[in-house]
């Protein structure tokens, strides 16, 4: 399959790169929302430049793309549309709007670090453990909601029980992205998966309070 | 109480302490609108009656229309002035914020609560917000955290307590005693 990584950063797409071998894979960096598009721009060609060769090598055969607009961008959206590309992945931190989704042929992926349909939206790690529940990752085909897409390709449980804080389990989930990714692609290139169903019916979370996130720091000790 | 509980009970007691200094306790038991409480007077006086737990009329009647309020509500997220008159020509009697009609009003509130106007004071834009909306919406969702057992509103008091400068309150904001009597409700 022809997979597109969307980004910020180099270093965070190229990990996930890295992971999946066995695709046609291209890297495609967007402007930071924080930062000027061009200080984006320049700021990922220079630490290409400084620090990979692979980069380089990617960056020269045209499988690492940098937009200069926003991946909304009408520019953007046709570049996207001209690499036919079959799945995104996404790893920049923005909400999608249906042109960008729609120029992927099945879709872009999320790797969500909670249970859904019971837990969209932010700090949903630390609210699976205030609240006592299972904490996991799922991985489904994103709409233009908050975690709201309903095809769901892969839900299950992560055992968090050997990590001490809320950072260092939070970092552990991210970076499981390298293994539910490509289990994700696996499913889809054997072609006509069994979806589950993301209803949309749990409610959506926010950023916790320093006291909630102090609580939850202790039930994480509290299991040790 | 299992462990859980009894962690999160000890954190909301600490915070409860902390909090009681500069809020009236106690507090006489609300009772939530099965449908929708009668009005008689303004939105201003019955949140002020509430906040000093002085005795408010609740009878019984049905709700008014709730799907033309909503799309008026969402109409104005960029109109606080209008925003705040919505809101209190609707909750003239506050505790219909608590009313099953209103899930998704309540919902809408939380949501800006939590994401556009906290994304605001973070990049230190306080000063550009509303405070009679602001403080009108966060009493709001107290009054509904004091009903529900749905930790995200009493977190939403627990966020805004923590985020906004402790000398921002006008005297009479009344949001320390919603929160309070919002922290016992879950404590005991």
């Amino acid at each position: 399959m022809r997979i597109g990584i969307l980004a910020h950063s180099f270093s965070s797409a190229f990990e996930i790169y890295k992971a999946i071998p066995n695709h046609e894979v291209f890297i495609i960096l967007s402007p930071s929302p924080h930062r000027s598009a061009w200080t984006s721009y320049l700021a990922n060609l220079a630490r290409i430049v400084r620090t990979t060769l692979k980069g380089l090598q990617l960056l020269t055969s045209g499988r690492l793309i940098l937009l200069r607009r926003p991946l909304h961008n009408p520019k953007s959206v046709d570049t996207l549309r001209k690499l036919n590309l079959d799945v995104g992945l996404h790893k920049a931190g923005v909400i999608y709007r249906d042109v960008t989704i729609d120029a992927f042929r099945l879709g872009i992926l999320n790797h969500h670090i909670g249970i859904l349909p019971a837990y969209r939206g932010r700090s949903v790690l630390e609210w699976s453990i205030l609240q006592g529940d299972p904490v996991g990752v799922t991985v489904f085909f994103i709409d233009t909601g908050i975690d709201t897409g309903s095809r769901i390709l892969l839900s299950e449980e992560v055992d968090i029980s050997d990590y001490r804080s809320v950072t260092e389990a939070k970092q552990y989930l991210f970076s499981l992205d390298k293994v539910f990714f490509p289990r994700a692609l696996a499913s889809l290139s054997e072609g006509d998966p069994a979806f589950q169903v993301n209803d949309g019916s749990g409610p959506r979370y926010f950023v916790m309070s320093k006291l909630f996130t102090g609580v939850v720091e202790q039930l994480l000790q509290a299991k040790q | 109480m299992d462990t859980r509980q009894q962690i999160i009970a000890n954190a909301l007691r600490q915070r409860y302490d902390e909090i009681r200094k500069s809020a009236s306790q106690p507090f006489s038991k609300w009772s939530a609108p099965v449908a929708w409480f009668e009005s008689s007077g303004d939105s201003f006086s019955a949140i002020r009656a509430l906040a000093a737990d002085e005795p408010v009329e609740c009878i019984e009647t049905s709700p008014p229309d709730e799907p033309v309020f909503f799309e008026d509500l969402m109409s104005s997220v960029r109109n606080p002035q209008r925003r705040f008159e919505l809101l209190t020509t609707r909750y003239l009697h506050p505790l219909n914020v608590a009313a099953p009609s209103e899930h998704r009003v309540r919902e809408h509130l939380l949501e800006r609560l939590m994401v556009a106007d906290r994304a605001r004071i973070e990049q230190h834009s306080l000063h550009l917000l509303n405070p009679d909306d602001l403080l009108l919406r966060l009493n709001l969702i107290a009054i509904y955290a004091s009903f529900t057992t749905d930790l995200r509103y009493l977190d939403a008091l627990n966020y805004y307590y923590e985020l906004l400068p402790s000398d921002w309150y006008p005297h009479d904001s009344f949001f320390p005693n919603f929160y309070l009597r919002a922290l016992a409700t879950h404590i005991h």
